[in-house]
């Protein structure tokens, strides 16, 4: 009998853990019949959990985020594309989110009230055709050295410099198939020099030992554990290692580094789209600008370079010496699968 | 003997239905999912704003004319069966020196086992990471020259580390197998003077071939769309394999659903092909070891042997080092700071536990589902199982078929496959749409453990004697009293493995979790994802050690209440069971049960 005691609160058990979920999450269900007004946010940036707590107290809409890495992301909602859920996607990359604005997935021509706020560096990040608006830009990639293993006369200076012997087997970068920032660096460099000597000066690298790892995150753990000397990734991400007391160096490149800015769109079919406006409107006012710059919201993100007038980066980030090359988004989408596929076949392996 | 408890019409009917129920719930949960996401291989338009049916090969041509793909496939392959054969040798190793050692040690190697076992492979392989790269923890312990670690980032360190992660398949299924054997035909062989080699080579081994080659299978079928490992190792090795490749197609934009699809067809019909194979060398003889008569109870050794040493050092190392790894990172302040003495802190924990960090809700939300997907799929597994045992129709033939071919579906593709099924135009009249509900995600995480619970299922279920359900059936006993008073009860400790098993599995799932989570409700396993991302390691790592303790803790409860008041004779949770249905000796031919 004592089996059977078991089973029924097995059964209990069941029933128990089935209304814990739903009482948990909310059924969308229930949601509906009270109909508060919400917003869903698909996001990879870094201090997106604090603007969606910032916007739903000022506004009251309800925000749900779905935080992620730009991968997933971008994979979510060209899973969704027949019925998409989203209102308003966010991460870093122009090139990426021109992609889907070429698939027709985003709201064309909208303009946010508070357009006439960006300097002349975030006005020439807007998209063509006002499909997606810069939030802020960081370097795709800037170099940055263990100072442990590399005293500073010795530092490099250039993106050439790297292929010098003593950073022979020294120097790492990320996969730009899988790393967000790294396609806008590798398309950067074949923009500046011309393709053909934009492939030439990776393959140089490869032949001087170039490593590849996954993200940032494997990327700058080896420069710190000291397995390679130089590493070229996003400059947030080095500023932030640099702030939490690690010892390394940034270098940006006198040639200049490569506009990657985080990017901001409304959903062509959004579900609510009145609220996806005001929220792109909150990011680009500098009350919202004010939560995304602060460390303690963003952590390595925060580290960018702002485009509205009047805001300051943070006091850790480098304030002046960088000089831009502006990468064409449309461009580098286009030419995204055979620059990616090129590099896959000739760098990476 | 076959089975046959009644002709009588109206219960083939009621037994034909109730087979059908199976396939429904099979179909709902994993065929209709797959489905969609295999369709596009074929049709890649049909999930777009405006639905086209246009047929096109072109995702196929993209898949078997990209030199990459094709070499990783290849290189999945051969490191499969590489770690594969590793984990035989030290599966084997453990299992023996389980058996041949006292209680206590033998309870403690088994239990390593197990926490390798559910332990997932990217807590795994980032823990070895952690351990062995340069300047990792190993070098800065020994103070060890760069360089050192050369070894671990080549194919064979990475089938070394599989090898290390995949030997519970083998050492569970081998455990049983050994305890089948027993000592009379050993006690023959000593007695005809054979030596100790001359027995291992000509009585266990032959003997044990449907346990290791079963065990041997599922670790390669394992290793070949492992995730885990392709996406924490392999990036520093230049070797691209299958499972990445996967990834990568689902992650580089403009994302390819399509090719991701078909590269999934290949890594599923790779699969099927090896558990074919497995199923035909074995079919060619019997290896019948269990028989009706009385057996002669195998005492347990006093003394701990050489194997049993070997045993514990191998298990424990399994465990402990890439876990200890992981411990130690999340003490840590900054990854430079190493070992010395002012760079440990708790600061890593405090933030996690504090009110304002998200790791909490996000643990108790994971543990919720985890409570869920493991009930559902308990007793899912129960009933689709028993179907399949005691009803030979043709849905239960095809349920068989279905769980094979779908237990080593990598999880990033029935995810995939979740997103289109479940948020399908066609669901909207319905009031359907299940995506970006948690429901959904319930049912994933129940999609994605179910054929493993219902292989394991069946292979408790294939123990029972048809004889015994016979005999009630004679003294009258109705179908559900036989369930209820026979069937369960006997099958119970496989329910609660079922149950644990996916309980822990779900605290740690991440790719369905990723893509299916309802906005604004992270599960666990994506917070650390994203704490990784964000290069907070030492939050990353808390919250590793955080849910390993939970799945520990769970473990040790769930164990403790099957030594409790329940006469076990096995030593250990019933997991050899699902090792032992891919035997195939047991699931559909009881013959010699009788």
């Amino acid at each position: 009998m004592s089996i059977s005691k078991r089973m029924l609160a097995g059964l209990g058990l069941a029933g128990i853990a089935a209304v814990a979920v739903t009482s948990l999450n909310g059924l969308p269900a229930a949601q509906a019949a009270a109909k508060p007004r919400q917003l869903i946010f698909y996001s990879a940036q870094g201090y997106d959990q604090a603007m969606a707590t910032a916007f739903q107290k000022k506004t009251g809409i309800i925000v749900k985020l779905d935080d992620d890495s730009t991968g997933n992301i971008v994979a979510r909602m060209e899973a969704e594309r027949s019925n998409p859920h989203w209102d308003v996607a966010w991460f870093d990359g122009d090139s990426t989110m021109q992609a889907l604005d070429n698939e027709g997935m985003l709201l064309r021509g909208f303009v946010p009230n508070d357009v006439s706020n960006y300097i002349p560096l975030g006005r020439s990040l807007i998209a063509p055709d006002r499909s997606y608006y810069p939030t802020g830009v960081t370097a795709a990639a800037a170099m940055a050295y263990n100072t442990r293993q590399v005293p500073a006369k010795d530092a490099p200076k250039t993106w050439a410099d790297l292929l010098k012997p003593e950073f022979r087997h020294a120097v790492a970068m990320n996969d730009p198939s899988i790393s967000g920032p790294t396609f806008p660096f590798v398309a950067g460099i074949m923009q500046q020099m011309g393709r053909k000597n934009g492939q030439n000066y990776f393959q140089k690298l490869k032949a001087n030992g170039l490593r590849i790892f996954q993200t940032n995150d494997n990327t700058l753990s080896a420069l710190l554990a000291g397995q390679e000397k130089v590493i070229m990734i996003q400059d947030s991400a080095l500023t932030n290692a640099k702030v939490k007391g690690e010892p390394i160096k940034i270098v940006y490149p006198k040639s200049g580094v490569y506009t990657l800015p985080g990017v901001i769109a409304i959903d062509k079919h959004a579900p609510d789209m009145a609220a996806a406006k005001e929220f792109v409107e909150f990011v680009l006012s500098q009350e919202g600008q004010r939560v995304m710059l602060n460390p303690a919201n963003g952590g390595g993100d925060s580290y960018f370079n702002p485009v509205i007038k009047g805001m300051k980066p943070d006091a850790a980030r480098q304030q002046t010496g960088i000089h831009w090359y502006r990468v064409n988004p449309l461009t580098a989408a286009h030419q995204e699968n055979s620059i990616k596929q090129w590099f896959n076949e000739n760098i990476t392996h | 003997m076959k089975i046959s408890l009644t002709k009588r019409p109206f219960l083939t009917l009621t037994r034909g239905f109730e087979g059908l129920v199976s396939v429904v719930i099979l179909c709902v949960l994993i065929v209709y999912p797959l489905g969609t996401l295999l369709i596009q291989t074929v049709f890649p338009h049909i999930f777009d704003y405006h639905m086209s049916w246009r047929l096109s090969f072109r995702p196929l041509q993209e898949v078997f004319q990209n030199s990459g793909n094709l070499a990783a496939v290849f290189n999945s392959l051969w490191i499969g069966v590489m770690a594969a054969i590793f984990a035989t040798i030290l599966g084997t190793i453990t299992a023996f020196g389980t058996v041949f050692s006292p209680k206590g040690l033998a309870r403690l190697i088994h239990a390593l086992t197990w926490v390798i076992f559910f332990t997932p492979s990217y807590v795994i392989a980032q823990g070895w990471l952690i351990l062995l790269q340069d300047g990792g923890i190993l070098s800065q312990l020994l103070n060890l020259p760069m360089g050192w670690s050369q070894w671990f980032f080549t194919p064979m360190g990475l089938v070394m580390v599989m090898g290390l992660r995949y030997f519970p398949f083998v050492h569970f299924a081998m455990v049983q197998a050994i305890g089948h054997v027993g000592p009379e035909l050993i006690r023959a062989a000593r007695l005809a003077g054979a030596k100790r080699i001359r027995r291992f080579v000509s009585i266990w081994f032959p003997l044990l071939a449907p346990a290791w080659m079963a065990g041997a299978s599922i670790a390669f079928a394992e290793g070949f769309g492992d995730f885990g490992f392709a996406a924490a190792i392999t990036p520093q090795m230049q070797l691209p394999l299958v499972s990445y490749q996967i990834y990568s197609a689902l992650n580089e934009a403009p994302v390819s659903y399509a090719t991701a699809a078909g590269l999934s067809l290949l890594v599923i019909l790779v699969t099927a092909l090896a558990l074919w194979l497995q199923f035909f060398l074995l079919s060619r003889r019997s290896y019948a070891t269990v028989s009706s008569a009385t057996r002669v109870e195998q005492e347990s050794p006093r003394h701990v042997g050489p194997s049993g040493w070997v045993s514990l050092i191998l298990a424990g190392l399994a465990f402990v080092m890439p876990v200890g790894a992981t411990l130690m990172q999340s003490l840590w302040k900054t990854q430079t700071g190493g070992m010395a003495l002012s760079n440990f802190s708790l600061d890593a924990y405090q933030s996690i536990l504090s009110p304002r960090g998200d790791g909490l809700s996000s643990l108790v939300r994971s543990f919720l589902y985890a409570l869920v997907a493991a009930v559902f799929t308990s007793l899912l597994a129960l009933f689709i199982a028993s179907q399949m045992t005691f009803n030979k129709t043709p849905a239960a033939k095809f349920a068989n078929l279905l769980t094979m071919a779908t237990i080593a579906v990598p999880g990033v593709v029935l995810a995939a496959g979740f997103v289109f099924a479940w948020n399908a135009i066609w669901l909207i009249p319905l009031h359907l749409v299940l995506y970006g509900t948690p429901i959904c995600l319930a049912l994933a995480f129940i999609a994605g453990s179910l054929p493993y619970a219902i292989r394991l299922q069946l292979g408790a279920m294939s123990q029972l004697s048809p004889n015994l359900l016979m005999a009630a059936r004679t003294l009258g006993a109705k179908r559900l009293t036989v369930i209820w008073r026979i069937v369960l009860p006997l099958v119970r400790e496989t329910a609660i493995s079922t149950f644990l098993m996916t309980f822990t599995g779900t605290i740690f799932e991440l790719p369905a979790a990723s893509l299916l989570y309802p906005a604004g409700a992270p599960p666990f396993a994506v917070d650390i994802a994203s704490k990784f991302n964000a290069f907070l390691w030492s939050q990353g790592a808390a919250m590793t050690i955080m849910g390993l303790i939970v799945v520990l803790g769970s473990y040790g409860f769930g164990t403790m209440l099957l030594r409790r008041g329940l006469s076990i004779h096995r030593q250990v949770p019933d997991v050899g069971a699902v090792l032992q249905s891919m035997e195939g000796r047991n699931v559909y031919s009881c013959n010699e049960c009788g």
